[in-house]
């Protein structure tokens, strides 16, 4: 198949360092290419995968102090991707990336194409539901399918054509089931959603290491203030070690040898690639009950899933406190936990990523959606 | 042919007072509306995008029944995911071959579909470039041409795929826009009551010289610039203000108007209001930025100031230059004898008859619409 990635100009494909959905773009495209089909990527001209690249923007705009709010850049390697895609006139299928809001629009111009599209949506589609303007849009662009990357995640009544759970290349992780440190590991973007404040309450309070991967989103206001104010001074705790960003080995090196990881969201998470990261290395994970949690996390064997607050229960689980209270219990429990049934746990964390979240699982999955589509057609 | 004209359904067609929201000055639906239904006078296939409370004869298609400024739900901001959605209805239809061309008044939101259709797309610059639009839309060359409203517009921005300057034209016909003797004796000012249009310097001179003014025009609800430096001026003493009015009102305001004052501190692109106080007869004293001087000729229809001694933008009768330049052009013309006040008013109308109306602004849009069919064809 010649197929068409279309991902955003924002962070290179591979990510250095931070970014999440371009490690999943780079894994798909490199695993399709490996099975013999023709890959042509549109997205920052310094990214670099196996099969064709094509950019109108030399490099990702991320670090060189561009606001998000400035769609123009993204909106425009999107009119060049699809315009390209339209001159060669021999792709398949297009399957384009979605990863944030001011992009939603580029289904449109995706849909002014003949040729069969599937979009994955690495963001939630309904962040707010006041306005019917997302909907019309939908409707407009009725040739397109979706597929959802967690059952969660589909909130909207669109053309879903499967629920492909992203994957990790699993060679590239390695694996403890006794780390050589104690410490809870917190790493994410410092945002409201993902709750750091829950993890530094938490670790003051049980009196736990805790270590701190934050990258600062400088590229929103909000964002910043929210650091800047009410985060900053926290992490300058002589029980918390905060790094902003670290490089692929040492990441490696700090998910490997964390007790637990911690995943306090305050959002509906669609997928949350770092739990299963974190599993991969066999520790296990602490997490609210929000978005794709509950089919990511096995309650008991692979860490603790906890309801976010006594008026926001999604599930039964072993742990029945609540908000922190509830975690505080989950990460005491891991500690507790004598050494055998420990390593246990650790070695389910690994092996349920094996079994479910493994790159080649989820370029298989891809696969099968695109034969299918053109079956459809 | 059949034309598509994109407009937005942000605000309503023909964008009459009471449906363009303050801050904005409904300028741009203003020129589209014409433009439309000259075209469909003239035979053309029209089809115009716009909200569905537009009056039009053309074929409307649109997406929101009303006007998104007025949808209290919507509102300003999200109102361009709407523009968005009926811009994608669009081109959807271009793609289904429904037109030959898309007029838009858009210059970057539509030109991202321009290359993803068959069909050119014409956009009139209605706004100033910037740098950041102007960065992004020299990079979209296929399909997507560029009316520029003045020629200074495109001053530090060359590299755009221009295919023309076409300035704006004014209705005359049926009772529009009627020429007046300016026996009001009053300084006018018609536009968005903005510090880009300078209204402290109106006020300081209305002051100074003791002269009436009357300012015409929306405000931007709570702005510093309206509560702070406007607002506590209006005394209806020397400096009254009237808001937005409809046409009949607005042009005995301009008819009666001794000048038309537009001491802009910002590159106008075209100025609409200069060609309709002209077309009433006003001349217009205004500093040499962006189109005024392509619009006002100098010491015939008005007078042309340069900003100030750093910033000469041309040889003009009135050699002082800034605000000082401003108070001898006033001066000059309160000062003129009747008969050669009289002989300028006429200049004003004469100039806008001959360059500035509506029919010659449609056949410029013809002319253009036919060359970029062809040369697309090609």
């Amino acid at each position: 198949m010649k197929i068409a990635q279309v991902a955003n100009i924002w962070q290179s494909v591979p990510p250095k360092g931070y970014g999440g959905t371009e490690r999943v773009i780079y894994e798909l495209c490199q695993g399709l290419s490996k099975k013999g089909h023709q890959v042509t990527l549109f997205a920052s001209g310094d990214s670099k995968i196996d099969g064709y690249l094509s950019f109108i923007f030399k490099e990702k705009l991320l670090d060189k102090n561009i606001s998000w709010s400035h769609y123009l850049n993204p909106l425009l390697h999107f009119t060049f991707a699809y315009e390209e895609i339209k001159k060669a006139g021999d792709f398949d299928i297009i399957h384009g990336h979605y990863s944030l809001a001011s992009d939603l629009i580029s289904l449109s111009f995706a849909h002014l194409n003949e040729l069969p599209i599937l979009f994955t949506a690495h963001c939630p589609l309904a962040i707010d539901q006041k306005y019917d303007d997302r909907k019309k849009l939908f409707e407009y662009c009725n040739r397109v399918y979706y597929v959802s990357i967690s059952n969660k995640q589909r909130t909207l009544p669109l053309k879903y054509i499967a629920t492909i759970y992203h994957g990790i290349n699993i060679q590239q992780s390695p694996f403890t089931d006794w780390p050589t440190d104690e410490y809870i590991l917190w790493l994410g973007r410092i945002v409201p959603e993902k709750g750091i404040d829950y993890a530094i309450n938490l670790a003051t309070q049980l009196k736990k290491k805790l270590m701190v991967v934050g990258r600062v989103d400088r590229e929103n206001e909000a964002s910043y203030q929210y650091f800047q104010t009410k985060i900053k001074n926290q992490l300058d705790n002589p029980q918390i070690t905060y790094f902003e960003t670290v490089d692929t080995e040492k990441r490696n090196k700090l998910l490997l040898q964390s007790k637990c990881f911690l995943f306090p969201i305050q959002w509906e998470e669609p997928f949350g690639l770092v739990m299963i990261e974190a599993m991969a290395c066999g520790t296990p994970v602490v997490a609210f009950a929000r978005g794709s949690v509950p089919e990511i996390v096995k309650d008991g064997e692979t860490g603790f899933i906890v309801n976010p607050s006594n008026d926001d229960i999604r599930g039964d689980f072993i742990i029945k406190k609540t908000g922190i209270e509830g975690l505080k219990e989950a990460v005491e429990k891991i500690y507790s936990m004598p050494e055998e049934q420990y390593k246990q746990m650790r070695r389910n964390c690994r092996s349920h990523v094996e079994k479910y979240f493994t790159v080649e699982r989820m370029v298989d999955d891809y696969e099968k959606v695109y034969y299918k589509i053109l079956n459809i057609k | 042919m059949r034309v598509a004209i994109l407009a937005s359904n942000f605000i309503r067609l023909p964008p009459e007072p009471k449906f363009v929201p303050f801050g904005y000055s409904g300028a741009p639906e203003k020129i589209m509306h014409i433009i439309t239904e000259k075209l469909v006078k003239k035979g053309y296939s029209v089809y115009l995008f716009a909200s569905g409370d537009s009056l039009t004869s053309a074929n409307l298609i649109s997406i929101t029944k009303a006007s998104t400024s007025l949808d209290p739900s919507i509102g300003i901001g999200p109102h361009i995911e709407f523009e968005r959605l009926l811009i994608s209805k669009c081109y959807q239809m271009a793609k289904e071959n429904k037109f030959d061309i898309i007029h838009s008044i858009f210059d970057t939101r539509s030109a991202f579909y321009a290359p993803l259709v068959d069909i050119p797309t014409v956009s009139t610059l209605h706004s100033p470039l910037n740098i950041i639009n102007y960065q992004i839309l020299s990079k979209i060359k296929k399909n997507q041409y560029f009316v520029s409203i003045s020629n200074s517009q495109r001053k530090g921005y060359p590299d755009l795929n221009y295919c023309a300057t076409i300035y704006h034209g004014l209705e005359l016909e049926n009772n529009a826009f009627q020429y007046g003797e300016g026996v009001g004796n009053y300084i006018i000012f018609v536009g968005r009551l903005v510090a880009e249009k300078g209204i402290e310097t109106i006020i300081s001179l209305s002051k100074k010289l003791q002269k009436q003014v009357y300012l015409l025009g929306t405000n931007v609800k709570n702005s510093n610039y309206w509560n702070n430096i406007i607002k506590p001026n209006i005394d209806d003493n020397f400096i009254h203000h009237f808001g937005y009015l409809n046409k009949d009102k607005l042009q005995i305001h301009y008819k009666n108007a001794k000048l038309f004052l537009f001491p802009i501190k910002w590159e106008e692109p075209f100025g609409l209001v200069m060609i309709e106080a002209m077309a009433c007869g006003t001349p217009v004293v205004a500093f040499a930025r962006g189109s005024v001087p392509e619009i006002v000729k100098d010491g015939e229809t008005g007078f042309i100031i340069n900003p100030s001694d750093q910033d000469i933008r041309g040889n003009w009768i009135i050699k002082k230059t800034g605000v000082e330049g401003l108070e001898e052009a006033i001066n000059k013309i309160y000062s003129m004898p009747a008969v050669e006040y009289k002989k300028m008013r006429l200049n004003c109308r004469a100039h806008v008859e001959k360059n500035f109306t509506v029919e010659r602004m449609v056949n410029d849009y013809e002319k253009v619409y036919q060359e970029i069919i062809d040369k697309n064809k090609k």
